[in-house]
């Protein structure tokens, strides 16, 4: 989605761009880069000190507009940062001056000339990510918030990312801004009391953007752009929240299941599930970070570090028949004494299936009965036909795949079912151990 | 800034025994509770809209909701954040839901200030919760005539105050369920008839009927009648 700027970062983080380099690729391969790394901390730091949403993002887009041939003429400054936060902070000076003659707008500019005193870039940035995640604000319009804000994508990248029109994403942000100001939602980091709960919001907002690129809603194939982009704040937020392991457990999380991106969907963009998976296409530097998180954050026993530490079972097996199913049941376990979910039981059901045989599969399915949460679900069929299939009862898995497809929400998945409805009863032994 | 809180029913709360009274005490004491009242029964509303310069009353709410308005506080807090802290200590956060809404200051004109008043509430007998009504052509009141009612209505004895509140895509529902605190965006129920600000009315029924009769508001939205719980035995 961001290709030109994104691109433009990796060249800048390479040597050879000394500050001070005029020649025009490098300039402007400096300023996408310092578009990637300090889009937050400008708008952040402008939020902050005027308070206006809306000009703050004026006076960001300013400064990087200025910018270009500012560095052009002049040389990439030392500290692209603190040159843009700096070109913003003059620029929200003249936007207050020539806004109004009221003696508090001069009193306000005057202050923001005089009192400016830069906070660190993290601490920016979480401000500027807690308040965009606020729960008051309705969940699309913090997801496009966030990403514009924080993330510094236009509203054009952001609508494209998620297939809707650029108004749709116009209007979520700027109804979001405008919410920000009429119930005056704070601009800070929430304090200790409610920090944790709220990082919970920060955290799902995130894990929504990714998944929307990993696996969209609208079944399209992947857009490894917006997933990577969730890596990217989840890491900003990693960074500078070391006490929450539950963050950790999320960015471990991202990491796994991103790791397996190149194997996850075949030439004609069929879904292939794990067990078939070329093991070969993961990520094996991701899956080492992933997992290092995960173990890290284990011990607080969080929902994201569990499934990350679930994930990351998967990432260091050599195949599906060695994998630690026995590990992974016990994490489930675990997950599932948090808090009952059907989801995750039904999930269980599988890992119990791989440990114990497609007998304690089928119980364990027929067991959960038809919770709310999974009545018509595609994976409630699907995983007592894969079950069915496995003890050589065909037709009953005929029938329970045909469900799965009827009630699959895109048409890989569909094509997966049907793929199996037609695959021959394995001979026992082979999908097991 | 000033927020209203509104204290709504919820059949699928969890039931709750406890009264507000320490919650009124804590609030109050830091000042950040202002004011505020419970509602007699939603049965006993009375529904006021003016159509064609015809004044049409109805027993009973506008809209039959599950949920509905059984108080309002007044609250003074630093931001969203302090409000949330106050409704989600209430104890109707557990047994039904608390709406936040942002107040939005409008001048009338000179000495059209709510009527100063000691205690929780001003001494009206009636709360009139105007909503907009979205079935009727959109109409935003002369700000002149809404000027001259309220003044009217001082001069009379009738108005005691009011307050104009945000739309409600500034609402925020606080509400505790199985311990954990939610926050969502959004009023107290889904309708389309939202709230759009509260007016103190004063005098017995009649009186006040006669004085919502003439609320500007009233010509495109709808008004109703609450009556506010006063005996306490």
């Amino acid at each position: 989605m961001s290709a030109g700027v994104g691109a433009g970062a990796e060249a800048a983080g390479a040597p050879g761009t000394p500050p001070g380099d005029t020649a025009p690729a490098a300039v402007r391969a400096a300023l996408a880069a310092a578009h990637r790394a300090e889009w937050g901390v400008v708008f952040g730091t402008l939020v902050r000190l005027t308070g206006d949403w809306e000009l703050a993002e004026d006076c960001a887009q300013d400064a990087f507009a200025r910018a270009l041939p500012a560095w052009e003429r002049d040389g990439v400054p030392r500290s692209p940062g603190a040159w843009l936060v700096t070109a913003a902070r003059r620029r929200a000076v003249d936007v207050l001056r020539r806004r109004t003659t009221e003696r508090d707008k001069i009193a306000e500019a005057a202050a923001l000339e005089e009192a400016y005193e830069p906070a660190p870039p993290g601490d920016e940035r979480l401000r500027l990510i807690f308040t965009c995640c606020h729960p008051a604000l309705p969940l699309e319009a913090r997801v496009a918030l966030t990403l514009r804000a924080v993330g510094g994508l236009t509203t054009r990248e952001i609508a494209r990312a998620f297939l809707v029109g650029e108004d749709t994403v116009s209007q979520r942000v700027l109804r979001a801004k405008r919410k920000i100001a009429a119930a005056g939602i704070p601009y800070r980091v929430p304090p200790p009391g409610a920090r944790a709960e709220r990082l919970g919001g920060v955290l799902a907002v995130l894990y929504l953007i990714f998944t929307e690129g990993y696996a969209p809603s609208d079944g399209s194939t992947t857009r490894d752009g917006l997933a990577e982009e969730a890596i990217r704040l989840a890491r900003l937020v990693t960074a500078e929240t070391s006490d929450e392991p539950e963050a950790r457990g999320l960015l471990a999380l991202l990491l796994l299941q991103h790791s397996r991106r190149a194997a996850r969907l075949d030439a004609d963009g069929g879904l292939v599930t794990l067990e078939h998976q070329d093991r070969s296409l993961w990520d094996r530097g991701l899956i080492a970070e992933g997992a290092a998180l995960a173990h890290q954050a284990l011990p607080a026993d969080g929902p994201y570090a569990l499934q990350a530490a679930i994930a990351a079972q998967h990432a260091l097996a050599p195949d599906a028949a060695a994998t630690d199913w026995a590990a992974i049941t016990a994490l489930y376990d675990r997950l599932l004494a948090l808090r009952t979910n059907p989801v995750v039981a039904l999930n269980r059901a599988v890992a119990l299936g791989m440990r114990d045989g497609p007998q304690a599969q089928l119980d364990a399915v027929d067991a959960l009965g038809t919770p709310k949460e999974l009545a018509g679900h595609h994976a409630l069929a699907a995983v007592r036909a894969d079950a069915l299939r496995r003890l050589g009862r065909t037709r009953e898995a005929a029938t329970a795949y045909e469900e799965a497809r009827a009630a699959a929400p895109n048409r890989a998945i569909a094509e997966e079912y049907a793929r199996r409805l037609t695959e021959p009863a394995p001979a026992e032994g082979n999908t097991a151990r | 800034m000033k927020y209203v809180l509104f204290i709504a029913t919820d059949p699928a709360a969890e039931h709750t025994d406890e009264n507000p009274e320490a919650w009124v005490e804590k609030w109050n004491g830091r000042g950040v509770r202002l004011e505020g009242m419970p509602l007699k029964s939603v049965a006993e509303t009375t529904t006021v809209r003016v159509r064609a310069d015809e004044v049409l009353v109805t027993d009973g709410p506008f809209a039959e909701t599950a949920e509905w308005i059984a108080g309002y506080d007044l609250l003074e807090a630093a931001d969203l954040d302090e409000a949330i802290e106050v409704a989600a200590s209430h104890p109707m956060a557990t047994g039904g839901r608390v709406e936040i809404r942002p107040v939005e200051p409008v001048d009338h004109g000179p000495d059209t200030d709510n009527v100063p008043h000691e205690g929780d509430a001003p001494a009206s007998r009636f709360l009139a919760i105007i909503r907009t009504d979205p079935g009727a052509p959109p109409h935003t009141p002369d700000p002149a005539a809404v000027a001259e009612w309220v003044r009217d209505g001082l001069a009379s004895g009738r108005y005691l105050g009011g307050e104009h509140l945000s739309p409600v895509e500034d609402a925020t529902l606080v509400r505790r369920r199985g311990g954990e605190l939610l926050i969502t965006d959004g009023g107290y129920a889904d309708v389309p008839e939202w709230v759009t600000g509260i007016v103190f009315v004063d005098g017995d029924r009649e009186q006040a009927l006669e004085y919502v009769g003439r609320c500007p508001m009233a010509r495109s939205g709808i008004v109703e009648l609450r009556e506010f719980w006063t005996d306490f035995g």
